[in-house]
Formats: structure tokens, sequence, C-alpha cells
């Protein structure tokens, strides 16, 4: 189970080269896209209006190309998540009291539950939208025209390309300690914690090998070389990023205005 | 005249911290356009070297460097990496860890953008690589998804874009598989002769590569031989020296008593057409390798039958395997990378299960059983140890899959396998601390103290030299007299010819094309072909004679004693 939600996480920050017209929109764009998502979802309460939305967001990552087994993988990760905290949620108020198990506390909880993991999802498809189809360079090429500067947001860039190898590293390194039969799963609370350390701490190795090498790779390159640093693709807005901006303004005020 | 483009005076260099100079007082010219690898054994300085050219070192190490480096009369120690961008281009050993950016063609702007070069500038100089280095394929794919060799190319092509006078690899055949190695090697040849580049390459594996070189430099701390290549080489054969890899052509010819050492297969064998009369005309040798085929019991430890693996993704990794696995058998799996070696060995173990089909260790399906109980019929050592050690020091690490089985005097065994090993003077050690080829003893002694019957080995050799693999490959024969089964998957072929082997797989694309004796599978120039796979040296030279009906040996010495055999008898 650790394996498999290690790799559901790694899909949701997956660049997938497929060059759709979701790909060629400009970064700017996708990138308020995303935030206005963000917004919205906090805004929204109905759990109706969260579904419509999650909707159109599901038609924008089929219009993306994004792999339907990503897709699948992110929701059932998330329903996973969501069966956690509907148990923890229920567990603790439990465990505290002031709540008694009736059919009507049942739902008002479930309802509760339903609305964030609506949220959540609403909010991880559109980071999926985003990061499927966007490079992290055009991203940071998108904020730097904001005004942020290319030295800090580089690291982000770094990030996203290394969560994928590293994941894959922990992956690795996991399947070695469990073909010795040092298991996390079978094991008593403490035990796990103390052979915790036998995937954390060969991970921590080997990524600061990694950053070794990165580093020497980005001097070699100049990497802040000169503080002005150019861009080989030009920003421009086009009519598809107006449309596309429109309609997602529309339709996201109308259902915050509607709610 | 000749412009000399590097010059190392009297170079010496400690680490921070260190005692032991990592250089000794060495001396290096490289001229304008000339093609140069530098040699040596694995500690013997060659990164370390490349670093310093670079100006990485001590720009950002650190330590305590006394000589001279200048690269095209830039005082690197001095003016750091920045004062030579542009002028080096480098690649270093693991290719995945050097890309910084998601699309390949965004890897191939990088460090125009970062000089701050117009934009229409970088798109002409992308351009002109992406044709020259036929990269049109490859260049909206995202990087994370490339194979090792591809990863190779697109690096010295974003270093290519800079225009750069001298190209300086670390390694470059590290983590390649001898096909990828291959074409690299052509590569490098072709920017040499056709762009006029000068080239350093700081390698030890050199069957395919030195012939294309000006010159070989030996290093180890200090400059130990360096000149013409067929020089170096005979001195290196004469020296017995065994931590670097030479053409086998090379050390026959050096021991067949040839004035002219050749470093090229066709060369050997148009020099040596005789051969193929002399022996021919033996008849006492003929099936002198009959007698010592490995012992192989009838007993069945491990079936494979219709085995299928698919991937979450859809992605079909195993076709329809069957194998099996007798025991005290040596298996190797070949293939190139990709064609789903790890995969299959991740199902002797349960880690992973069957899609369709089934896997039986020691009667047992592995679909019914845990990892942990598997575990203690196969023990897997993957490729790189350090995904193994989390530990303090080498005996706890040895201990710590012992611990967790409770096995009785735990500690005795753990210092006896460290005898075994030659490690135990390192009993308290931290793991970091050891040599990769110590590290890779530690990886199986770790695994050895719960003795599995089975011993599964991934990709061995990665990132060791020659002497390190000698000595690697003596000690799986060993536990192979042991009593142990022994399942290996490997691109290095010359590796296995070392093996006691029972059994060679052939792997491509998933699926099983050739399986049986080495002897046999071999020499099937045509399915190794398809699969990528390059043939054993020897192999080569004895199909370049055209002997192959009559004689297949895999070593060396087998060929050698042949033609000794033959003389006798014409004499």
């Amino acid at each position: 189970m650790l394996r498999q939600m290690i790799f559901d996480l790694r899909s949701i920050f997956n660049f997938t080269d497929k060059y759709t017209e979701l790909h060629k929109l400009d970064p700017r764009i996708k990138i308020i896209y995303t935030l206005f998502t963000i917004v919205t979802a906090a805004l929204l309460s109905n759990i109706v209006t969260l579904i419509l939305l999650i909707l159109v967001n599901l038609a924008l990552v089929t219009i993306g190309k994004i792999p339907l087994n990503r897709i699948l993988s992110t929701i059932r990760s998330l329903l996973i998540f969501s069966i956690m905290i509907l148990s923890l949620n229920l567990a603790l108020r439990l465990v505290l009291g002031g709540f008694t198990l009736t059919t009507e506390s049942l739902v008002n909880i479930s309802y509760y539950v339903g609305v964030t993991v609506a949220r959540l999802m609403l909010v991880t498809l559109s980071i999926m939208v985003l990061m499927n189809t966007t490079t992290p360079r055009e991203i940071v090429q998108g904020l730097s025209f904001f005004g942020l500067s290319y030295h800090y947001l580089y690291g982000i860039i770094l990030l996203f390309r290394f969560i994928p190898i590293i994941f894959d590293e922990v992956l690795n390194i996991y399947d070695a300690q469990r073909s010795r039969g040092i298991e996390l799963e079978k094991a008593s609370l403490k035990e796990k914690i103390k052979r915790l350390k036998s995937i954390v701490l060969p991970a921590f190795v080997c990524s600061l090998l990694r950053a070794k090498d990165l580093y020497e790779a980005l001097e070699l390159r100049g990497f802040g070389y000169s503080r002005k640093r150019t861009y080989y693709t030009q920003l421009k807005i086009t009519r598809v990023d107006l449309l596309f901006v429109s309609l997602i303004s529309i339709i996201y005020t109308s259902c915050i205005l509607l709610q | 005249m000749v412009k000399v483009i590097i010059d190392v005076d009297d170079l010496t260099y400690y680490y921070p911290g260190s005692k032991t100079p990592a250089l000794v007082n060495v001396n290096l010219k490289v001229e304008e356009g000339e093609f140069v690898i530098i040699a040596g054994p694995s500690g013997g300085g060659k990164s370390t070297l490349c670093k310093i050219l670079t100006g990485l070192i001590p720009h950002s190490y650190g330590g305590e460097i006394r000589g001279k480096v200048y690269v095209n009369g830039i005082n690197v120690i001095e003016k750091g990496p920045r004062a030579i961008i542009g002028l080096i281009g480098a690649v270093f050993q693991v290719p995945e860890n050097q890309i910084v950016n998601l699309t390949v063609e965004e890897e191939l702007a990088f460090a125009l953008e970062n000089l701050g070069v117009e934009p229409g500038v970088i798109k002409e100089r992308i351009n002109e690589v992406v044709k020259r280095l036929e990269l049109e394929h490859l260049r909206r794919r995202s990087t994370v998804e490339l194979s090792g060799g591809e990863a190779q190319k697109v690096l010295i092509a974003s270093t290519l874009v800079l225009k750069p006078r001298i190209l300086l690899l670390d390694e470059p055949l590290a983590h390649l598989d001898p096909y990828s190695s291959l074409n690299l090697i052509r590569l490098l040849n072709e920017l040499h002769k056709v762009e006029k580049i000068t080239i350093i390459v700081f390698e030890h594996r050199l069957s395919e590569l030195v012939k294309y070189a000006d010159k070989l430099v030996v290093l180890n701390k200090r400059v130990i031989m360096s000149g013409e290549p067929r020089g170096v080489v005979r001195e290196l054969i004469k020296s017995n020296d065994h931590t670097i890899e030479i053409p086998l052509v090379a050390e026959l010819s050096y021991k067949l008593g040839m004035d002219n050492i050749p470093l090229d297969i066709d060369e050997f064998i148009h020099a040596n057409r005789y051969l193929n009369d002399v022996i021919n005309h033996v008849n006492s040798v003929n099936s002198s390798y009959a007698e010592e085929t490995p012992y192989v019991s009838t007993e069945k430890i491990i079936t494979i039958n219709n085995l299928w693996y698919i991937y979450p993704n859809n992605k079909v990794a195993l076709r329809n395997i069957n194998l099996e696995i007798h025991k005290g058998e040596i298996v190797v799996l070949v293939g190139a990378n990709g064609a789903g070696k790890t995969t299959l060995l991740k199902h002797l173990n349960g880690l992973l299960k069957p899609s369709k089909g089934a896997v039986y260790v020691y009667g047992h399906d592995t679909r019914s059983k845990s990892i942990a109980e598997l575990s203690n019929y196969v023990g897997i050592v993957f490729q790189n140890p350090l995904h193994q050690f989390f530990e303090e020091t080498v005996i706890d690490e040895v201990l710590a899959a012992a611990r967790i089985r409770n096995i009785p005097n735990a500690y005795e065994k753990a210092v006896n396998l460290l005898k075994f090993f030659n490690l135990e003077q390192y009993v308290n050690k931290s793991p970091f601390e050891l040599s990769v080829g110590e590290q890779r003893r530690l990886a199986i002694a770790s695994i050895l103290i719960y003795d599995p019957p089975v011993l599964v080995f991934d990709e061995p050799t990665a990132g060791l030299d020659k002497g390190w693999r000698n000595e690697l490959s003596e000690l799986i024969n060993q536990l192979n007299l042991n009593g142990k089964t022994i399942i290996v998957a490997t691109h290095d072929i010359e590796f296995l010819t070392s093996l006691r082997v029972s059994k060679v797989v052939v792997m491509n694309n998933g699926g099983i094309v050739a399986q049986g004796s080495p002897r046999n599978v071999l020499y099937q120039q045509d399915v190794l072909l398809s699969s990528r796979v390059v043939p054993p040296q020897i192999v080569k030279i004895i199909m370049g004679l055209s002997l192959s009906n009559r004689f297949r040996p895999l070593r060396a010495n087998e060929f050698l004693e042949l033609i000794n055999v033959a003389r006798c008898e014409n004499a």
C-alpha cells in the first residue's frame, strides 16, 4: 500500500509531453487558473457546486491528454485519504465526547467530510492540469514576469525535476530492505519507527549525492552567471488564452455567486 | 605549431581534512584537437583531476592544492569554473543527476539562457546541435523518461550548444549498456574527427574506446604511463595491471608473441587469418570443454510458468516467461537496459506478483507467501549498495537482517562473514567510508547472514573497475562451489564469461529470446544482435576467424591453449 501511495503521489507532479491546446496556453494564464481554483474551492461549501466544478476540471484533464491511469490513481489516493480523515474525525469526536452516534450526526459529518474531499479533489485536479501541461521552466518564466527572481524560482524547477527520481529511489530502497526481511508493514509501532530509518537514511544519503552532482552541473552550465537571464521562448497572450481565462472566470464566479 | 590547450604542471591535491593526497605531482599536456583517454583504477584520482580541470576543485571543494593548471591559457585554479564556461563542456558520471529541466529542448537552451544569450541565437544553436546529433525525435520529450544512453547524448548536446573547444567526460560508459556505449564512442569519434573538438575521456573501460584515441594516460594518483595508445597498452600488459580493461586482442597478440599490438578486432583477424588454417587442421582438441560443464543437480528450485507482468500504467514489462532453475546453477540473464531483467528478478522473492502465470520458489507460489518468508529462500543483492546501508557500523549492517529473524550466534556468523569478505578490519567503521568494491562485498555479506540458498545479483559490476570485477567473479564462483544457487542479471558480458555459468538467458523487450549453455547462446550472433547484446570479444574473434563451427572458447586462455596445441601438432 505504501508503495502504491508513493507511486500515486508522484503522478500528480509529472509533466506529460503531449503538447495539446492546454500545453500551448500561456503559463501565466494557467497559474492564474490554478490560483483561482484554489480560492474558489475555499469559498464554496455546497457539495453540488463543488462536484460541478470537479467535472469541469476533469474535462480539462481530458483535453490535456493526461493519462487516465494517472487520474484514476490520484482519485484512489484521495479516497483512501478521505476514509482516513473520516475515521480519524469520528474517532476523535467519540473520544473527546460531546458527540453521540445518531443517524443525523453521521449524515452531518459525512456531508462535512464530503465537502472537504471535494475541495481537495478540485484543488488536486487543477494542480494536476498545471503541472502536467506546463514545464516548471515555463512556470518560472511566468512567475518571473510578475517580478520574482529566477534564481530562487529555479529551486522549484529542481524540486519538480527530482520528485519523480527521488520517489523512484525511495521505492527501490524500500524494495531492497523488504528483500532482506526488513519490512515496515508487519511490525509493532515502536519497531516500525526504528525500521523507518532503514528507508529514510539511505534516501537521505542518496539525495545528498544527487544534490552534489546537480550543484556541479548547474555551476558548469553557468547557472547564476549573470543577473539577467534570457528565455528562448516568448510569453504571448493569444486569443485562446483569453477565451480560456474568460470561460473559467465566468464559470467560477457564477458558482460562487449562485451559492 | 600545435597549441597546448590544457597544461597541468606539477599538480598535487589533498581533499579537505585528508592527509593522503588524491593526486601527486601530476603533469599533463593536451594539444588542441587531441583525443585523450585518462585511465586508472577507481580511487586513482580520475574524477578529482576532471573536477580540477573544470575548476570545481578547489573552487567549491576547498582542500590544499599545489601546482598550476591552465586551460587555453586561463589559470583555472585561481579563476574558478566561471572563467572557462563555454570553453569546456563537461559531462559527469550519472546522467540523470545532471539534467535540470523537464524537456529536452529546455535542457539544450539552459546554459545559453543562463549566459543571457539572445533568444534568436539560442534557437539557432539548438537547431544546429539537434541536427548534428540527430536528436529531433527526442526534442520535445520529457527528460524523466529518457534512457541512460539518450540522457548522456542530451547532456553532451547541452554542452555543445556553447560551442566548447574541449569536451570532458568522466566515466561516460559506467552507466550505459554495451550497445549504448558503442553508440556513444562512435559519437565521440565523430565529434573529434569532424568538429575537431579536443576530447578528454576519463575511463577504465578501454576495450572499444582506445582505438580512437591519440593518447593514453594511466593515472593512479600520479601519471604512471603516458603516450601513444599501442605503446601504453603494451606496457600495461607487461606490468600485469588488473585494474584497466584493455582490448582482448591486444592481450592475445602479446601472449602470442606478436610484434604489433592491435587495438581493434578486425586488425587482429586480418593479421591472423593463418590461424584458421592452423587450427582447422587439428583433430586432437575437438571437444575439450565438455567435461568442465558445472555440476548441476536435477532438483528444480525455481519454476516460472507463463509469467506476464504488466505495470499499473499498462506497460507490458514481462511477456510469457518460462524458466526453470536447478539447485547449484549459475544462471545469467543478459539483455539491454530496459529488457526486463530487474522486473524478472523482483518476481523471485515476491516483490512483484505475476499479472498472469505463476512463479514457484521451493514449491511455494509467490502469490501466497510474504516477501519476508520468501526472502529466507532468495536473497537479492541490488545494484546500488547505498540503497541498503542505514546502520552506523559495518558489523551492525551485517547484523540488521539477522536481528529481525532472531538468528542464533549471529554475531559470530557476522564476524566470520566479514573475514570471508576481507572486511574484518572495518568492523566498527561506517559503511559509507568503504570503497565501492568493499561496499559491494558488504552488501552481499549483509544478505548472506541469514543464509538464503539462492543468491540473486542485479548488475553486480555497475561502477566497478576490472580489478574489483575479477574479485567479485571469484567470490561468486566460490559461493557457488559452497552450494549456493546463483542468478545474475548483467549487461557486462565479459564479466559473465568469468563465471561458472550453467545457463545464459537472453532477454529482449520483456521476453526470453534464447536460453541454454553459454557456448551455445553466446555464439548465436543474430539473436544477440537483435536483442542489443554485444557478444564477448572472444566470440567476435572466433566468428571473425570463422572457427565457431568447431571451437567455441569463452575465455582467452582456452583460445591460447588451442593455438599452442595446434602449433605443436603442425610442427
